[in-house]
């Protein structure tokens, strides 16, 4: 057991026979996903469009409810105990949910009590954030005159603010130039010293094998493979990097 | 309370800084207001007590319409005017000014007016005292008539109180002169009596036996009607254009917070905001409370801007003031009732709207439209039997009608709790569905 202060056991989380059928839908969107994430880990889940990678994170963050299956994070079940798992994750979805009219750190003010931050505890945890993401100096502009690359780096800080003990991130480099996917990148490898557990959806490989110390392929709503990424690589020999392992595994062909 | 309260503070921030937003919820109803009411002041005057205004042609120049005159330039609700720019009026001058609008009519009071009054009495008295009586309820007098011109635009209900007086001041007129008449008669005949019983008595020259008949009769009635509004206080207020208008358009404005409202949750749902707060330590029913918490204090203030608007600058304009009366604490509950019902009403919107478009396009054409079947643009009354019917299901007629019923009926709670407890009921049917439709969003 843990609380969003205290130490969470290893595994951080734990997925068994996770299953997601929208209502209407004739197929499943995930079928019987089974997955583990130790403590400290960055978990790359990796799948082409539509492949099932959103609903998984969707699911495994408490935002939609399973059909069959099981979550658990930080040895607490997450849909029995909902509002105490929301206090250990943290998510940065792919879209920029952020309010455009606010600035920087009224954004992150407001998230900040949502998590139950107050006082001299919610200001150290705004610095600290508007720190990380490098954001300090535009802290009192408004986010809708960001750039690409700051609004994705202050989409992070939303989601790292309280200090989560697993963190989602899902696509978070999508469409920024390289000096800003860079500088997230390094973020994400600090915070993983500073022993936040990560699940990490891409679409890019090289920012996978940079930082995934394991990874998962799903396709279909099936995992296809799970393993270390270094040993992966090492059991196809064909493949000269992870972008071309992708495809062998799921296919050439377009999927929307 | 400190989610709540975060909440509402992020709202009314993202709000402030709303231009568009703001103009909306401010600016167009304080407008509105003036301009409805400016527009309606006279109008409303006109039918609520103030004076449509003629002119009177004396073609006749007799006694009798001498007294006419008299009697209709001491009419209170119409305004009769013989002597225009120093000059009496003649028919042709008249015809211009209504042309001009100057007037809105003129009574022609024609040559021989007063002979065919007189002698048209003095024949009917005349029967009475020979005994033919039973004969003068169905003759006819010939004679000039008394005419009235109307400007075409005049609408029926101010014809019809100009003609309403003018008849008045005739008959009064004639029961003057048939007094006069019949007194004079009846002293002829008691003295012709009493000569015949008393065998040649005859009085003093100049004495007389029935003294003169006062002429009061008709204006001074011994009998008069008082009439008043129903009300619990009998502290009736004219329905002037500034009562009816300006509860009516701070409703309308408030009933237009579905437009922020519903975009603001609709921006959320489609910018993954509301996943974000969905996967956070909060609960649906905080986030809803405190933005629609923000929503409604929002609404507050634009009711309260409104009365001042109704307060202080309406009377710099020429208009009587708001009068909020002393029901101000049932007006507040009032407006609190009427702002839930209006926030509920863009809850639901921006719930089940799948796009901000939708939502711009439903939300204000169903305000507008409940706005007209609620009696914010034409009174309910002046509406077809089939649409005052359906205009019971307005969430907006049932405010406003709770308004005129504290500022003019002077209702007290009892007439009034119905009504608050519908926009109560329709505020937490549209809470509910909104709840319902974003439990099943996230399944």
């Amino acid at each position: 057991m843990a609380d969003g202060e205290g130490q969470c056991p290893s595994p951080v989380l734990r997925v068994l026979a996770l299953s997601k059928r929208y209502r209407g839908a004739p197929l499943n969107a995930l079928t019987d996903l089974d997955l583990t994430v130790a403590a400290g880990e960055i978990f790359g889940f990796l799948g082409p469009n539509g492949a099932g990678k959103t609903t998984a994170i969707s699911v495994m963050s408490t935002l939609l409810r399973p059909t069959a299956g099981h979550v658990e994070i930080c040895g607490i079940d997450a849909f029995r105990h909902t509002a105490r798992v929301r206090r250990l994750i943290g998510v940065v979805p792919q879209d920029l949910a952020l309010f455009d009219t606010l600035t920087a750190e009224e954004n992150l003010n407001y998230f900040g009590r949502l998590y139950g931050l107050k006082g001299a505890r919610l200001e150290d945890a705004v610095r600290w954030a508007l720190d990380v993401t490098g954001l300090a100096d535009r802290r009192r502009d408004a986010v809708g005159t960001f750039s690409g690359g700051m609004k994705r780096r202050i989409n992070l800080a939303a989601g790292i603010l309280h200090r989560p003990k697993l963190l989602f991130l899902d696509e978070p480099t999508v469409g920024i130039d390289a000096q800003s996917r860079n500088k997230i990148m390094e973020n994400l490898l600090w915070l993983k010293d500073q022993g936040i557990t990560m699940i990490y959806t891409t679409h890019y490989m090289e920012e996978v094998q940079r930082l995934c110390t394991r990874l998962a392929i799903i396709d279909h709503g099936v995992i296809v493979v799970q393993e270390q990424t270094a040993r992966l690589m090492r059991q196809h020999p064909d493949c000269r990097d992870l972008g071309e392992l992708f495809l062998k595994l799921t296919g050439r062909q377009l999927r929307d | 309370m400190s989610k709540w309260l975060a909440t509402l503070i992020k709202e009314w921030r993202l709000l402030s800084r709303d231009r568009t937003g703001l103009l909306l919820l401010f600016a167009m109803p304080a407008v509105l207001v003036v301009a409805m009411t400016l527009v309606q002041d006279n109008v409303l005057r006109r039918s609520g007590g103030l004076q449509v205004t003629g002119a009177v042609v004396d073609q006749d120049g007799g006694i009798v319409a001498q007294e006419l005159v008299k009697a209709l330039e001491d009419a209170d609700v119409v305004s009769f005017t013989a002597r225009v720019d120093g000059r009496a009026a003649t028919e042709k001058d008249a015809a211009a000014w209504i042309e001009g609008g100057r007037f809105q009519f003129f009574v022609v009071l024609p040559k021989g007016l007063t002979t065919a009054v007189e002698e048209g009495v003095r024949q009917r008295v005349d029967r009475w005292m020979t005994h033919h009586a039973d004969t003068v309820s169905g003759s006819s007098l010939p004679g000039p008539e008394v005419a009235l011109r109307f400007d075409p635009t005049l609408r029926h209900v101010y014809r019809t109180a100009v003609e309403g007086v003018v008849e008045r001041a005739l008959a009064g007129v004639q029961t003057g002169v048939t007094l006069r008449y019949l007194g004079d008669a009846l002293d002829r005949k008691v003295q012709q009596r009493i000569a015949e019983m008393t065998g040649g008595y005859a009085p003093q020259a100049g004495q007389r036996l029935i003294p003169e008949l006062e002429d009061d009769a008709l204006f001074h009635p011994v009998a008069g009607v008082v009439a008043n509004g129903v009300g619990t206080s009998g502290k009736e207020r004219l329905p002037t254009a500034v009562q009816q208008n300006v509860p009516a358009w701070a409703l309308f404005g408030m009933f237009f917070i579905v437009v922020p409202l519903s975009g603001a949750l609709i921006r959320e749902r489609r910018e993954g905001i509301w996943a974000r707060l969905m996967v956070m330590p909060v609960s649906k029913t905080v986030l809803i409370l405190g933005k629609l918490s923000a929503y409604v204090g929002v609404c507050l203030v634009q009711f309260g801007c409104i009365v001042l608007v109704g307060r202080w600058l309406l009377p710099l304009l020429g208009t009587d003031p708001f009068v909020l009366g002393d029901r101000t604490g049932a007006i507040l509950l009032v407006a609190l009732c009427s702002a839930l019902a209006a926030n509920g009403f863009g809850l639901m919107l921006g719930v089940v709207a799948r796009t901000n478009e939708q939502a711009a396009i439903v939300g204000p054409v169903c305000v507008v439209i409940a706005a007209a079947l609620g009696g914010i643009m034409v009174p309910v009354f002046a509406m077809p039997g089939i649409m005052q019917r359906i205009s019971r299901g307005s969430p907006l007629g049932w405010a406003h009608d709770t308004f005129m019923n504290l500022l003019v009926r002077d209702s007290g709670f009892l007439e009034i709790w119905a009504q608050l407890a519908l926009l109560l009921l329709f505020f937490a049917v549209t809470l509910a569905v909104s709840i319902v439709v974003l439990r099943r969003i996230h399944r």
